[in-house]
């Protein structure tokens, strides 16, 4: 029966039963008919839910501009953003902008990046609670990566915190997490914490965010004239400043997630336009060129940072990222703190973190293929996670989460996909500037 | 990795909306554009503002007013786009910069969000017909809180100057899937109408 109420099979089985009887239906006789009695198109019951107001997308205040740049728009975290710019065979376009930002400098746009700000006289407290990482000892005008736990020590979701003030800091989490953390400080604050003493404000959608990234992003912030010194020493990576683009304020968060150094600029949302086009044109003459995310995804994996959700899963630990400081040292409670001592997180058999190289001149894996076992079984031990073909590097690279992980560093495993075993080989997950130089520059 | 250029319509420009109004079926749009908007959250902030607090159905008159939100937390509206004096220059606060911090005296944490919602007025004899296609809204059922779920995206609702004109601030990135929503429910109310007068 289901959901067509029987509809459509029960029509059959009455021929069916008819014909056995060589009788007509209404001779043979009906079932009882349950309402609906006449089909209505399901149609009739998504109400005003239907085609692109089923999960509308969230727009960018930057859309029609990067309309006209011939951006490529599509569905990123629930947002409706550039994935590449420009017509063409799409991997020419995106590996085009991965080099750019490689070898000169790229423009993002960054709008959606979580900005939700945390204040009150409990605020240090509270981020050293739902944070893994230890957030108390950031000082003001610096910025730490970390992560946020399930109660079950899960990964729930990465990225930085500016410490604006004594009792203000500002959460910088995954675009498309934003929602899901917002709720998640929101349900801890009045779970066991002073809700007078804490507040959460989320002002992701108060300001747009231009990224400026690669070797030139600090001369085109130099032609920026944002009245800030932009040298290494006075501003270097993880920190941020306040400076004016003409009148208008904006914050400058030193952070990256290409592995060049990087500038967030953020900046009023209403001004979007105004930093955008200040951008592209200070950055024209260094070559400096409008980037989309696809090439910025095949950037992290070169520097082996993670995407939550894409190179992790429901199981994965922060010490399955090689972040097990925090979990041994750490001392005072924390979100997924008790989960991350059980038997199953100290299990040897977990999965972790691994680069993957193929044989020279072979294709990329295919995302999702399985790393295979060496002994009979022939197990799953694993499976790629991201998998690229990097322009820069010139050989494809991948991540992914297996048993064994570090321990496994210069070994060869074999990677199944439909059928086809090839060999990998097991290396660490940072393949591009693994000293941090041109991060740090 | 897809282009989904043809799945979703261009935005219109905002400056379209905010310098006409614009009608859907028999209700009126107006956009309307605020001096500031000011969200603030502290234990006492309820009893700390001297502006009207605005709940459901209340009806606004002033220029300046406060939109509760939940016990703890307000957003301060100041629509007088002039030099005057705004509300919260009365806490020492003039928003001149998008102003975010905690306020030890005050016990207040005060961000500007004026750039995160668009406001606009809808106005029309059967305004809450077409309302009520997207939310459970009654005059007969008052709320403290002029929060709202209207066709699924969280905004704040209230009424303006009379009862027929209903003000709307939805975050800007949903602006153009709320108005879409609008078209569809006001035809259809209008078409409901015609056939059932």
């Amino acid at each position: 029966m289901a959901s067509d109420q029987g509809k459509s099979s029960n029509m059959v089985g009455l021929a069916a039963m008819a014909a056995i009887q060589g009788q007509s239906i209404p001779e043979t006789g009906t079932t009882t008919f349950r309402p609906p009695f006449v089909p209505i198109p399901i149609e009739t019951y998504h109400g005003h839910h239907a085609k692109t107001h089923w999960r509308p997308v969230k727009r960018l205040p930057l859309e029609l501009e990067h309309r006209s740049l011939q951006a490529a728009l599509g569905e990123y975290g629930g947002w409706l953003r550039p994935g590449w710019y420009g017509d063409g065979d799409v991997m020419s376009r995106v590996n085009h902008e991965a080099l750019t930002i490689r070898n000169r400098a790229g423009i993002f746009d960054g709008s959606p990046l979580g900005k939700i700000e945390v204040m009150g006289p409990d605020a240090e407290a509270f981020l050293d609670f739902v944070f893994y990482n230890t957030i108390s000892t950031l000082k003001v005008g610096n910025i730490r990566y970390g992560f946020m736990l399930t109660e079950g020590g899960i990964v729930m979701d990465d990225g930085v915190v500016a410490r604006i003030g004594p009792n203000q800091f500002l959460i910088s989490c995954s675009s498309s997490h934003v929602d899901s953390v917002r709720g998640h400080l929101e349900a801890w604050r009045q779970d066991g914490n002073n809700p007078d003493k804490l507040f959460i404000h989320d002002l992701t959608l108060n300001f747009a965010t231009v990224t400026v990234t690669g070797p030139e992003a600090r001369a085109v912030l130099s032609a920026l004239h944002l009245g800030i010194d932009l040298s290494t020493d006075a501003f270097p990576h993880m920190t941020f400043k306040a400076g004016r683009l003409g009148a208008e304020w904006v914050r400058i968060s030193r952070v990256s997630f290409t592995g060049e150094a990087s500038y967030e600029i953020s900046i009023r949302a209403r001004c979007a336009l105004t930093l955008w086009r200040a951008a592209i044109d200070a950055g024209s003459a260094l070559g400096a060129e409008p980037v989309g995310i696809e090439a910025i995804s095949i950037l992290r994996a070169e520097k082996g940072y993670v995407i939550i959700g894409k190179d992790t899963d429901g199981e994965t630990m922060p010490h399955d990222l090689g972040f097990d400081i925090p979990r041994t040292r750490k001392r005072v409670a924390f979100i997924g703190d008790r989960s991350l001592h059980t038997d199953k997180a100290n299990s040897s058999q977990r999965k972790s973190l691994v680069g993957l190289l193929a044989c020279a001149g072979e294709a990329a894996f295919e995302t999702g293929a399985h790393v295979i076992s060496s002994d009979e079984d022939k197990r799953s031990i694993g499976y790629v996670t991201s998998s690229y073909d990097s322009p820069y590097l010139g050989h494809p690279i991948a991540l992914a989460m297996m048993e064994g992980g570090a321990t496994l560093f210069g070994t060869t495993v074999q990677v199944w996909h439909r059928n086809e075993s090839r060999q990998a080989s097991v290396c660490s997950p940072c393949f591009y500037d693994p000293d941090g130089e041109r991060l740090y520059a | 990795m897809r282009n989904d250029n043809h799945k979703w319509p261009p935005v219109k420009p905002l400056h379209e909306f905010s310098t006409e109004a614009l009608e859907l079926g028999e209700v009126l749009l107006t956009p309307i554009e605020l001096k500031s908007q000011t969200l603030i959250s502290g234990p006492k902030v309820l009893a700390q503002m001297d502006a009207p607090l605005i709940g459901w159905p209340d009806i606004v008159v002033a220029n300046r007013y406060t939109l509760c939100l939940r016990r703890d937390r307000i957003v301060c509206v100041d629509t007088v786009v002039s030099s005057q004096p705004a509300l919260l220059d009365s806490l020492k606060y003039t928003i001149q910069e998008p102003f975010s911090g905690w306020d030890e005296t005050l016990e207040q944490a005060i961000s500007d969000v004026s750039d995160t919602y668009s406001v606009f007025d809808l106005s029309g004899a059967n305004i809450l017909d077409v309302l009520q296609h997207g939310a459970e809204l009654s005059t007969q059922t008052p709320s403290r809180s002029v929060l709202r779920l209207l066709f699924g995206f969280e905004v704040m609702l209230y009424r303006v100057n009379q009862p027929g004109c209903v003000r709307v601030h939805i975050p800007t990135p949903r602006l153009f899937s709320l108005i879409e929503h609008l078209q569809d429910a006001a035809l259809s109310s209008r078409r409901i109408k015609r056939l059932h007068p």
